[in-house]
């Protein structure tokens, strides 16, 4: 222990020019990110544009990556030549000192910065601090880990660069690209999201360790290498439905002991709307035992048609929506392969169909009077009533004419799981569309800019409004099976 | 007597590259031992396999009776290693570095170092990067000496020093030895022929011989053989293996006689030349006995 904080000493002493530039970055970062009321001008605000603030922020982000390398380098790993691979260090005592510096040194300070813009911008500290905390330690984790272990793979900074550009292209590439090799539904993403980031903590753990303990930097450097490329194989080619498979086991039951059911039918059509390979089908679905005052949204539909034809698994887009007095009906649309349909056509088969529901408990009715002061709204979420500035106005909605008023609402870090509507002057509009995620590193945990303002709604001579906000939701997984179901059937399934 | 160093059929392969195969050595507690051979003879990486910075291919090593590959924080406490190409964390002066590295090691003595810092007028407030090679290697000797270790090892400490850096680091070293077992790599026996109480001859990876300086002082001569012409340079019969570089004139031959004993050397002669008019047997300073060695592929060497 006395060797860690000896190194320790040793590296704060020997980037003490570095995390002098660190804190002139953290404190260009607070000031951008305190005058951040871009959008209204009561006099009070300097107004700074987007641009600025994002490149403050990654100013800050870049500098603290470079103290990270500048730290893992001051003993360098691969190499024969460093003269402390000769002098009685404890690896344990090396690892961890590095490991405390970044946390205290890198992490920290920028935990509290993100604090303070926090309690600047008069956000309430409950619950957003545990969102704040999370956030930081899943910046650490994934960032400051990725960035460590390659640190550790190399000798110095042009070593460094190098591949790190390469990873980040890669990155890049996988992400941009990942849609059209291997399409996902929305709330499935989450679920190879979370496997990238969590095959890249591993890497970097496994990379860090391995390189500490034993200093074979060509084997790890392979290792890391084919774990790295068999992540972006899985990030590519894991099949959705095993993200359906993990949101059934992720699904809590209703905190009220009621469970939402979901039944197929009346009729299951399939058509052949265009000439071609595919054959649109329409597949009804019912959502019922929703309980009082809750509204519910469905999700992805896997469906899986098993007969004589074989096996087939479609994805389903849930279909407009219906009300009945059966509960809430959607037509899920989708279609299959036309040689599959032609072969299965007449024939009885077994429909498995798994769906992911979101239910939003009763709506929450909030009546604000438009003034300087942000109001919570809910869960987070603060609005406030604003004249918009002239150079906004002149930025954003590339006009030059006159002054505009709007409601101006805003969020820490980014946006809660919440569903708000500003009414009755912008009726439906929602503040936010929820994307479903079951994700670790959900909550905003990369967000850069400290306060997400969304959707400012124009309009004027209003004095108070009312906005009506249902969140958090819950999220239910289903599975159901039909038999003896043929395609062009019009039968009521129930 | 102890060794502090052992090595048997230590071998180490670059890809294609075997830079050094099938090496056995011994250092003797106590001893400064030279090895030597040319530029890219294999020291270097025999040295770093010793001292766990690279791992052998094949073969063992045991230091301070420890497995090379097994060195760990405490054996390094107790040796020491400076090598030319070391890189120095350059941003720290000469004061804070020694007092960085003083809590590594339980048996740092203070008195010791700034005894050497003296001995060596290093500038205490000055960073390692604005010093001269032959500064830094000092820096790195005091570094290494203040803990008294009990194995020293030091990589081609001399190369590119002027003489009087050179003199400074051999007295350093001289004055360490006893209480602490060297192991000196030089590609230049004038480095270490005043000091050194074994040497080493390594060359392509493979070491040439190992042995006491006195003893290897002794057994080599320059054996210059007058007969009377026309008896003929070629003699009669073999040659001894061990006579090395026979330079012939139709009077005159000369060798060098690797295993030197008086009586046999005397007794080859006779055999070989017959009645000669005379032999000279001179004794041979180490920089003659390492070219001689060097040219006729060491052959007679052990």
């Amino acid at each position: 222990m006395a060797q860690l904080w000896h190194i320790l000493r040793k590296d704060c002493r020997y980037l003490r020019f570095e995390f002098l530039l660190y804190a002139l970055f953290l404190g260009c970062y607070t000031w951008t990110e305190t005058q951040v009321v871009p959008a209204t001008s009561f006099g009070r605000e300097i107004f700074v544009p987007d641009t600025l603030r994002l490149l403050s922020a990654i100013g800050m982000m870049a500098v603290a990556s470079y103290l990270i390398i500048r730290l893992i380098h001051a003993e360098a790993i691969p190499g024969d030549k460093q003269f402390w691979l000769t002098r009685p260090y404890s690896w344990k005592s090396l690892l961890g000192a590095k490991a405390l510096l970044l946390l205290l040194g890198v992490s920290l300070p920028m935990l509290a910065v993100r604090l303070l813009i926090f309690r600047i911008q008069g956000f309430p500290l409950i619950p957003g601090l545990w969102q704040l905390l999370w956030s930081q330690l899943v910046m650490t984790v994934v960032i400051g880990l990725a960035i460590a272990a390659l640190a550790a793979l190399t000798a110095g900074l042009v070593q460094f660069v190098i591949p790190a550009l390469v990873l980040i292209s890669v990155a890049a590439f996988v992400q941009e690209d990942a849609y059209w090799v291997n399409s996902w539904p929305a709330g499935t993403l989450w679920f190879r999201e979370t496997l990238a980031a969590a095959g890249l903590i591993a890497i970097a753990l496994w990379a860090l360790h391995s390189q500490y303990r034993n200093r074979n930097t060509s084997f790890a450097r392979g290792f890391a290498l084919s774990a790295f490329t068999f992540v972006g194989i899985l990030y590519f080619y894991a099949p959705w439905s095993l993200a359906m498979t993990v949101n059934g086991w992720l699904t809590a039951p209703m905190t009220d002991g009621s469970s939402p059911g979901v039944v197929l039918g009346p009729e299951l059509k399939f058509y052949p709307a265009e000439p071609g390979d595919r054959v649109n089908g329409r597949l009804p679905i019912s959502v019922r035992g929703i309980p009082a005052g809750y509204s519910s949204e469905l999700q992805q539909i896997l469906v899986t048609f098993r007969g004589p034809a074989g096996v087939k698994q479609e994805w389903f887009e849930p279909g407009p929506l219906q009300t009945s007095l059966q509960g809430l009906g959607y037509r899920a649309m989708g279609a299959v392969d036309r040689s599959f349909y032609d072969a299965a056509q007449g024939k009885p088969m077994t429909i498995r169909v798994s769906v992911d529901v979101i239910l939003f408990p009763p709506v929450q009715t909030n009546k604000i009077k438009l003034s300087e002061d942000f109001v919570n709204v809910v869960g987070g979420v603060q609005c406030r009533g604003a004249i918009l500035r002239r150079e906004f106005v002149e930025q954003q909605l590339r006009s030059r004419s006159g002054r505009f008023d709007g409601i101006e609402c805003r969020s820490a870090f980014d946006w809660p799981e919440v569903r708000s509507l500003l009414t009755p002057e912008a009726p439906f509009q929602p503040l936010r569309a929820l994307v479903p995620s079951h994700s670790p590193f959900y909550k905003g945990a990369l967000s850069l800019l400290s306060v997400q303002t969304q959707n400012v709604f124009f309009y004027r001579g209003v004095d108070e409004t009312t906005i009506t906000a249902q969140g958090p939701p819950q999220w239910y997984h289903r599975d159901f099976e039909f038999r003896n179901v043929r395609f062009g059937d019009t039968m009521d399934l129930h | 007597m102890t060794t502090v160093i052992s090595a048997q059929n230590l071998s180490k392969r670059f890809r294609k590259t075997e830079a050094v195969e099938d090496l056995n050595l011994e250092v003797s507690e106590g001893s400064i031992f030279g090895l030597i051979g040319p530029n890219g003879a294999g020291k270097t990486t025999t040295i770093k396999i010793l001292m766990n910075i690279h791992k052998p291919s094949a073969g063992s090593a045991e230091v301070i009776g420890v497995d090379s590959r097994r060195l760990g924080p405490a054996e390094f406490a107790k040796i020491g290693y400076v090598s030319e190409n070391q890189e120095m964390p350059d941003w720290m002066t000469v004061e804070y570095f020694l007092a960085y590295l003083k809590p590594f090691y339980p048996t740092w003595d203070d008195a010791r170092a700034n005894e050497l810092l003296r001995q060596f007028e290093l500038p205490l407030k000055r960073q390692l990067k604005h010093l001269s090679r032959g500064m830094k290697m000092k820096a790195s000797l005091v570094s290494s000496l203040a803990y008294r270790p009990k194995l020293l090892v030091l990589d081609e400490p001399f190369s590119g020093l002027d003489p009087m850096v050179r003199e400074d680091l051999a007295e350093g070293l001289v004055d360490s030895a006893g209480e602490t077992s060297i192991l000196v790599s030089s590609h230049d026996l004038g480095d270490i022929e005043s000091f050194a109480s074994h040497i080493g001859y390594i060359e392509n990876g493979k070491m040439k011989f190992s042995e006491e300086m006195t003893s290897l002082t002794e057994r080599f001569r320059e054996v210059e053989v007058t007969v009377a012409p026309p008896a003929a340079a070629t003699g009669k019969g073999q040659w001894p293996e061990s006579w090395l570089r026979p330079d012939k004139t139709p009077a005159v031959i000369r060798f060098v006689e690797s295993q030197f004993d008086s009586e046999r050397t005397q007794k080859d002669i006779r055999r070989i030349f017959g009645d000669v008019v005379q032999v000279s047997v001179n004794p041979m300073p180490l920089r003659a006995i390492f070219v001689a060695l060097a040219r006729t592929g060491s052959k007679a060497a052990a």
